[in-house]
Order: structure tokens, then C-alpha cells, then sequence
């Protein structure tokens, strides 16, 4: 280490790393260490954070170039047919099934649907529609669950712990207007939440849901604000 | 486009919403495709970059939350970092880095001068208070992402010296910005 570095290193160490990382000076193993950082240490983080704001005048100097339009439709390939090829698989799989009922979903996809188609057969010629929604790392963490022309949507928690001061929220998105609230989830196992009219109408298989953290009492906004920590596209059963 | 829109947008994507997708595309792609065009220097490379780029873009979009960035700002740097891990990740060039950097100075963007030339924003004032050398560096740095050790090559001056400009030219534009 030079005699600069020992000179400025002890209280401007990290916001000297920060604003290397974020200037793009440092070589690829500098900047692995860094990102694992910022990964970690929220302190260091919000360091980044400062710097990309403070910085962030310069990209006034990139120009404006529109790609070649190919590039768009390579995208929703990559993005959007690879995901809904994989999705069947997982649906039609019965271990898939299995597996959910293991993690206690009995009452979700086991039990619950047998229940609707028994009890009025007009509702067993239109199916229920379920949504697991996984987190990035594909975990299952909520499964929705949904009778066509019902009120009501069934959410399971498989696996997510619910902050003293957040609450989750659920959301959906059909893709024709900004994602709708369908409610505040509570720590319980299972709940059920009343949709709203207007969305009742909308709810079919291929629409997606997903739930953020918020604060307390949901989000401030109308519109997500905090991480989406589950998403999932729903599918007739 | 303007940036509350963009910042409506951001917490849509992150709920997977496809036509919010589709409109930061039409608004965001022209820009970003600069910054990967400006790093990267190869066209073919750059479309790749972007492309890559908006990948992140959808499944990172729920992490804009948590920034203080404006909605470009934080877009700009997913672009700046991937391009730059992506130059990184080259062998070093068989031409010296010199000529690289002729070129890429021969053309000067008047767009930029003329934004430049405009309000005169904290950012630029707190370069004019930098030594000229200096402030270009950290500039260059900056815009094409080069390493220490290419700046140091292209402003002929030992490794070190570089790091150390730069190191207390950002302490002295953090010390002005936070003025």
C-alpha cells in the first residue's frame, strides 16, 4: 500500500472503494469484492448509492442511439417464451403437486379444489386458477388460489417470515393497467381476501401475481414500494 | 419521457407487468444503448450488452425501491456496470491503448457541450474546482469506463500516481458536492 493510500485509507476507505466501483476504474476482481459488499453491508450500499446519485450528471454525456428494432423481439424471446415453455413442465408435474402438499398446501391444491368441483357442478366446467408464486431463487414462497366468478382468492404462505413493522401485500397484474392491490397478507398460514368487482372480471389463467413488502397497513402509494419478494403466472388446475 | 414517468414505471416492472416493460423499452433503450455503445466501442457487442441489460432490468427492477437514484440515474448505472464487467472481461487489446483513446477523443459530442454549456449544475462546478488534467481523467474514467491501468497509459504517468490523482480528486468532489 502506498503512503497515500495509508494516508487516506482509515475514515475514507469505504467511500473511496465506493466511488471506484461506481467511477468503473477497478479491475473484475476489485469490483466482485465490491459488489459482495454491497450485497452485504447496507452501510456500504447506501455509499454506492450516494455516489451513483452525485455522479450520475455525467451520463448527460452518452448520446442517444436507437437500437436496431431486432434487438426488442430478441429480448421478449429471451424474456418471455423460455419462462411460459418451462412453466408446463412444473405445472403438470405431480411431484410438483406433491411437493406443495408436502409443504402443507394440502388445503390449496389437494383438498379445496375437489371441495368446489363437488359441490356445484357448473363451477367443475370452469377450473380454478392457482399461482404459485416463487421467489428468484425459484423457492415457492405464496400460492394463490382462485374460483372463476368467486369473490374471494385464497392465499397460502409456504415460506416467508413477515417483519414485525412490514406487512406483504398481493398484487395483480394482468398487463392492461398498472398492477391492482388485492390486499394486505397477515402472518396467518392461510387467508382469504374479497376481491373487487372490477377485478373479478379480469382474474384468467397467464395473469400474474406477486406480493412486495410495505409497511405497515400496505403500501402508501397504490403502487408497490417496497422489494417483490414472490411473482408468479397462474394457471388453470 | 420524464422521469416520474420513469419512476411509475420501475415499481410495475417489478410486479412483472409486461406493457411497463414495453414503454421503459421505448423510452430508456435509446439512452442505454449509448452508454453501451460509448464503453463498448463495438457495435455487435453493444447490442448484446443491452440486450442483457434490460434482462437485469426486469428481474432487478423491485431493487429501484430501495435507491435514491432518479429512476435514469439508477438504469444508467445497470448499463455502466454491465458494459464495464463486460470490457473487464476482454483480453487486453492488441492495439496499444493510446491510439484506442485517439480515437475516441477525435469526436466530441455537441450535444454534450451544449448540456454542459447549460445550468450550471453542481457536478460541473465541482469539476471546474479539479486540476483541468484531473478533471478530465475522472471524466474519461467515468464516461468509458476505463481501468487505472488503462488511464494511466493513456496519460502516461506511472500506475500509482493515476490512482492517486484520482483517489483525491474524488475526496475533493465529494468534499464540494457535499458543500
Amino acid at each position: 500500500m502506498s503512503s497515500v493510500d495509508k494516508e487516506m485509507m482509515p475514515e475514507d476507505g469505504d467511500d473511496l472503494l465506493a466511488a471506484e466501483y461506481v467511477l468503473g476504474v477497478l479491475e473484475a476482481p476489485a469490483r466482485r469484492a465490491a459488489e459482495a459488499r454491497i450485497a452485504d453491508d447496507r452501510a456500504f450500499a447506501r455509499k454506492v448509492d450516494t455516489w451513483v446519485s452525485q455522479l450520475s450528471p455525467l451520463d448527460d454525456e452518452y448520446a442517444t442511439v436507437t437500437p436496431p428494432a431486432s434487438l426488442k423481439a430478441a429480448l421478449d424471446k429471451q424474456l418471455f417464451t423460455s419462462s411460459q415453455a418451462k412453466a408446463p413442465g412444473l405445472f403438470q408435474s405431480l411431484a410438483f403437486w406433491r411437493g406443495l402438499s408436502l409443504a402443507s398446501l394440502a388445503l390449496a391444491a389437494i383438498v379445496v379444489v375437489p371441495q368446489a368441483l363437488r359441490r356445484d357442478p357448473q363451477i367443475a366446467k370452469v377450473m380454478p386458477i392457482v399461482a404459485p408464486m416463487q421467489a428468484d431463487t425459484g423457492e415457492v414462497r405464496f400460492v394463490a388460489l382462485y374460483e372463476p366468478g368467486s369473490d374471494e382468492i385464497r392465499v397460502t404462505r409456504v415460506k416467508a417470515d413477515k417483519a414485525g413493522d412490514r406487512d406483504f401485500e398481493l398484487w395483480f397484474v394482468d398487463g392492461s393497467s398498472a398492477p391492482e392491490s388485492m390486499g394486505v397478507l397477515t402472518n396467518a398460514e392461510s387467508l382469504t381476501l374479497k376481491v373487487k368487482p372490477e377485478i373479478v372480471a379480469r382474474i384468467n389463467a397467464g395473469d400474474a401475481f406477486a406480493v412486495s413488502v410495505e409497511p405497515l397497513g400496505g403500501s402508501p402509494t397504490g403502487s408497490a414500494t417496497g422489494p417483490v419478494i414472490a411473482v408468479g403466472v397462474s394457471r388453470s388446475i | 419521457m420524464s422521469a416520474d414517468e420513469l419512476s411509475s414505471l420501475l415499481p410495475r416492472i417489478a410486479l412483472k407487468d409486461r406493457a411497463a416493460f414495453d414503454r421503459l423499452y421505448a423510452v430508456a433503450s435509446p439512452k442505454l444503448f449509448g452508454v453501451c455503445l460509448r464503453i463498448l466501442s463495438e457495435r455487435s457487442e453493444a447490442e448484446d450488452a443491452l440486450q442483457e441489460v434490460f434482462v437485469k432490468v426486469w428481474s432487478r427492477a423491485d431493487r429501484y425501491a430501495q435507491s435514491d437514484a432518479s429512476a435514469l440515474g439508477w438504469l444508467c448505472a445497470i448499463a455502466r456496470n454491465h458494459a464495464i464487467d463486460r470490457i473487464r472481461a476482454r483480453q487486453k487489446p492488441a492495439q496499444p491503448i493510446e491510439a484506442a483513446f485517439d480515437i475516441a477523443d477525435a469526436a466530441p459530442d455537441p450535444e454534450r457541450q451544449a448540456v454542459n454549456s447549460g445550468e450550471g449544475r453542481r457536478i460541473d462546478r465541482c469539476m471546474q474546482e479539479l486540476d483541468p488534467g484531473k478533471a478530465d481523467a475522472v471524466k474519461l474514467a467515468y464516461v468509458e469506463g476505463r481501468s487505472y491501468e488503462e488511464l494511466a497509459a493513456h496519460f502516461n504517468v506511472p500506475l500509482n500516481t493515476m490512482r492517486t490523482w484520482l483517489r483525491r480528486s474524488l475526496m475533493k468532489l465529494k468534499e464540494c458536492l457535499e458543500r
